[in-house]
């Protein structure tokens, strides 16, 4: 099971509102390469792994994706929180608003709602640890051009963290493959 | 949330990170007894600072001791991290 701590991984600090920006973070919240695409996908491929220690990792890592996904709900929830109507419209928030309200809600940017297609899992470890790699390096991505649009010292900050996180978990994956890798050339009866 | 326990809490979110990614790179060194050694001084460090923290602004976890009024559910009244 999990525990909930009231603490986030990380901490969130914003300059005022910035619907712009929330809007944007919507990618990291409910789009392809999103958090809750890693923490999903991890979670849910960790039951057929061969060796206890890959099962941990993907634990361990999915884990830290719901923490992410909490770090990036605050960004989205305090550069929202005073916002006023006209600059949420101006701001291309308003037909997020009008479907949610300042509710966070599981979409990309574009409103596309987040869907199971996005993510696989393959019952095989080759394969799933090669599309969390991948995973990992399309969600590098992402913060690299959420902090293109990002001019908030405090959002470049926490941006900058999860960024980091993903080339870790990148790392992390690359040794489990390998070490998968491994396993079967030992383990393999002619 | 006062600056005092801002700090403590920053406190806690850098031990806490110091675990997170010493856990992951254990995962897939097993055998690496100084990441073991290095986590061991981090979890200690966390168990004590979380004692403190507990005792003086309540329970960051559910399953922390319910400390101050022992009429109140305090996990329940408590603010989420989103809130400061």
């Amino acid at each position: 099971m999990w525990i909930y701590q009231k603490k986030l991984q990380y901490p969130v600090r914003v300059n005022g509102p910035n619907p712009f920006l929330a809007q944007m973070l919507n990618s990291a919240y409910g789009g392809a390469d999103g958090e809750l695409s890693a923490a999903l996908r991890y979670l849910n491929q960790r039951y057929t792994m061969p060796t206890n220690n890959t099962k941990g990792l993907l634990t361990d890592i999915g884990t830290e994706e719901l923490a992410h996904l909490e770090i990036i709900a605050t960004l989205i929830y305090k550069l929202t929180t005073d916002a006023d109507l006209k600059e949420i419209a101006e701001q291309g928030m308003a037909g997020h608003f009008i479907e949610h309200g300042l509710s966070t809600f599981y979409a990309d940017p574009n409103g596309v709602p987040w869907t199971a297609s996005y993510i696989q899992a393959k019952d095989d470890p080759i394969s799933d640890l090669t599309e969390d790699m991948a995973a990992e390096q399309k969600a590098r991505v992402s913060y690299n051009h959420l902090l293109d649009y990002t001019d908030d010292p405090g959002v470049i900050d926490t941006l900058r963290f999860l960024r980091q996180r993903e080339i870790v978990h990148f790392q992390r994956f690359g040794e489990a493959l390998e070490q998968v890798q491994d396993y079967y050339a030992c383990t393999k009866v002619f | 949330m006062t600056a005092q326990q801002q700090a403590m809490m920053l406190q806690l979110q850098q031990i806490g990170l110091t675990m997170d990614d010493l856990r992951i790179y254990l995962d897939t060194h097993l055998d690496d007894a100084f990441a073991i050694e290095r986590f061991n001084i981090a979890a200690e460090d966390y168990r004590n600072l979380l004692e403190d923290y507990v005792a003086q602004y309540g329970p960051l976890t559910w399953t922390c001791p319910q400390e101050g009024s022992s009429n109140e559910w305090v996990w329940g009244m408590s603010e989420f991290p989103w809130q400061y």
